[in-house]
């Protein structure tokens, strides 16, 4: 699978790997991935870089916890002299707020290291009224969230014909990125190199947006470290502290977006919907008919159930997380951070994305379309040879990810399939037998 | 290439089928993008109009370099005045397919925006052959 992007093959990063030592090839993921990127070849999991979207899937469905999210060290922060942590907002409904309060739990961020904390649901306040305004002038409805870089990857690999409705915004992660430098900057006299700003992520999504981003060059973000990782951190300093400092936070419409519907709930638009789930994504996208699509003003799509407190780096259990992130947003209501003032120091630009995410078209068969046809009809001959029951055996997802497999990359063969193969045995079998029946009817010597 | 669909009168829940099977297919072949969407619309308003309006019928979809060529053929009323049918905002969809958001008129002339030649032939008490050709 290879995909050309202005001519040029495009490696692409990716935060999802695999412990070869601990795959045993049990194609447990190859059903889940939603993308068919995975395949087992010679009892072990490869994952092509070319589909990977980041999802963690897998990582969800391994039984024997051989892929990962890679993410960077926490050692990283050491490099730098001013520190900021950006918590996501589903990192907030990681604690028990009626035992561990939100400063407390940011105390503990800044023991660990960080001289500087800034909500990242704070930008996402600043990103709901950015997004207000670009519902009101866009040209491209409906408007696709580009919050969830999952998602976007999705769009980018397997559904080229709504690149045009990603929001051309930054996500909330960005703005925070670039406005905490600012302030840091500003109140420091600090200069760029000197600070370093890390997203503290529920998912390798977000690992491989700052990597590898999409829409622009270069991510304001320094770094991506784990939540569970710094979960852990939090927890085993909380003894430490002395005295809980004082916070400001963000409020409701920030705070709710690290749930389902959360991110739609504040844009004033009458036809918005909110999907959360990769494979939902996907049947959304696959099936929605283009005269309802076209009826539609804004589409918060999410890779996670129930929106980013289920990431897969998220280690409180996502139901619990998702009424905690409620309640807080209830508790917390307005926001201490005056964004309708905020927003004022920025202008539209600010918030929009440097370029258009470049689709990748991995699903074209071939660039000429009377060869393209011609490989449609032989995957449709083969997939029709195999038995149909996508038993995962030959290592692909399904019979007609086999038959593309052979014709489009010439790695898989017909007789990775164990039916065929069994047939083909029996065809042999019946052969010698035929043979010797022969052999021993001809007359001695 | 070629793909047959049979579509049933009155399945409202499986309209739709053929349309997206073959945006799947054309997405593959590495289409245009909007080349892809015309097609969509109208094989979509097409297969609503034989589930809406006809008994049942069959959809023919064919690619040759160069074209998109697709028939429907239904057994149903027939269309009595086609100059009316495709006539914007026409419909004479029963209340029942109104409730259901179908009705407005607009399948018919959102096919014939959408497409590059159209034909229809129809009688009726017997069916209709919806035929449309896209460029490519
Ligand atoms: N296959 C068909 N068989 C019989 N009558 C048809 C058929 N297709 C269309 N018609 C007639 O033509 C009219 C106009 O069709 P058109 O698709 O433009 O609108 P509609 O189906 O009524 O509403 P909409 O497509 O907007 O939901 C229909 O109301 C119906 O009377
Ligand atoms: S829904 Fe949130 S947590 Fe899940 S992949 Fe998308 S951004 Fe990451
Ligand atoms: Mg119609």
């Amino acid at each position: 699978m290879s995909a050309k992007v202005g001519g040029k093959k495009i490696k692409y990063f990716h935060s999802v790997r695999l412990k070869e030592d601990l795959c045993v090839g049990c194609t447990h993921c190859i059903r889940t991935c939603p993308t068919e990127a995975i395949r087992v070849i010679d009892g072990k999991a490869v994952i092509s870089d070319q589909r990977c979207i980041d999802c963690g899937e897998c990582i969800r469905t391994c039984p024997n916890n051989a892929k990962y999210a890679l993410t960077n060290p926490f050692k990283m922060i050491e490099n730098f002299k001013y520190r900021v942590a950006l918590p996501a907002p589903s990192f907030m409904a990681q604690f028990d707020s009626d035992k561990i309060s939100l400063d407390k739990v940011y105390t503990a961020l800044n023991l660990i290291g960080f001289q500087y904390i800034f909500e990242v649901a704070a930008a996402a306040e600043l990103v709901n009224y950015a997004t207000e305004k670009y519902l009101k002038t866009t040209t491209k409805k409906p408007v696709i969230s580009s919050a969830c870089p999952a998602v976007v990857r999705l769009i980018l690999t397997r559904f080229p014909e709504f690149v045009d409705n990603i929001a051309m915004l930054e996500p909330p992660m960005d703005i925070a990125a670039k406005i905490s430098k600012e302030l840091v900057m500003e109140r420091e006299g600090a200069k760029e190199n000197e600070i370093g700003v890390f997203f503290i992520s529920p998912c390798p999504a977000k690992v491989t947006a700052v990597k590898q981003p999409a829409g622009k060059d270069k991510s304001p973000v320094t770094g991506v470290l784990s939540m569970t990782e710094i979960y852990d951190k939090v927890m085993s300093v909380l003894k430490d502290i002395k005295k809980v400092k004082k916070f400001e936070h963000a409020g409701k419409m920030g705070i709710i977006w690290g749930v389902h519907e959360g991110e739609i709930e504040s844009a004033h638009v009458k036809k918005k919907v909110a999907i959360a789930g990769i494979h939902n994504v996907i049947s959304f996208f696959e099936n929605i008919e283009q005269k309802v699509f076209n009826n539609l003003d804004f589409i918060e799509a999410q890779a996670c159930v129930p929106g980013c407190v289920g990431g897969v780096l998220a280690p409180t259990d996502k139901f619990l997380a998702k009424i905690r992130l409620k309640e807080l947003a209830e508790k917390l209501k307005n926001s201490e951070l005056q964004p309708e003032k905020v927003i004022k120091r920025y202008n539209m630009d600010f918030f929009l994305l440097e370029k258009k995410p470049e689709p990748r078209n991995i699903s074209k068969l071939d660039t000429d379309l009377i060869k393209a046809m011609e490989k449609a009809e032989l995957i449709d001959q083969l997939t029709a040879e195999f038995p149909g029951i996508d038993c995962g055996i030959c290592g692909c997802p399904t019979c007609r990810a086999l038959a593309e497999d052979i014709v489009l990359e010439g790695r898989a063969s017909k007789f990775d399939c164990i039916f065929i193969l069994k047939q083909k045995i029996k065809n042999i079998k019946d052969e010698l037998e035929g043979n010797e029946k022969l052999n021993r009817k001809k007359p001695g010597k | 290439m070629d793909k047959t669909y049979h579509i049933e009168g009155g399945n409202f829940s499986e309209a739709g089928f053929a349309s997206s099977d073959v945006k799947k297919l054309l997405k593959k072949l590495g289409l245009p993008t909007n080349i892809i969407k015309k097609a969509a619309i109208a094989m979509y308003e097409a297969e609503i109009n034989v589930v809406a309006h006809a008994y049942r019928g069959d959809m023919e979809f064919k690619i040759i370099p160069g074209q998109i060529l697709v028939t429907v053929q239904d057994e149903g009323p027939g269309i009595p005045d086609l100059e009316l049918a495709f006539t914007e905002g026409f419909s004479t969809a029963s209340s029942k397919v109104r409730e259901m958001g179908f009705g407005a008129g607009m399948g018919l002339p959102n096919i014939k925006r959408n497409t590059d030649d159209i034909s229809v032939e129809t009688e009726v008490g017997k069916g209709t052959r919806l035929s449309f050709v896209i460029n490519i």
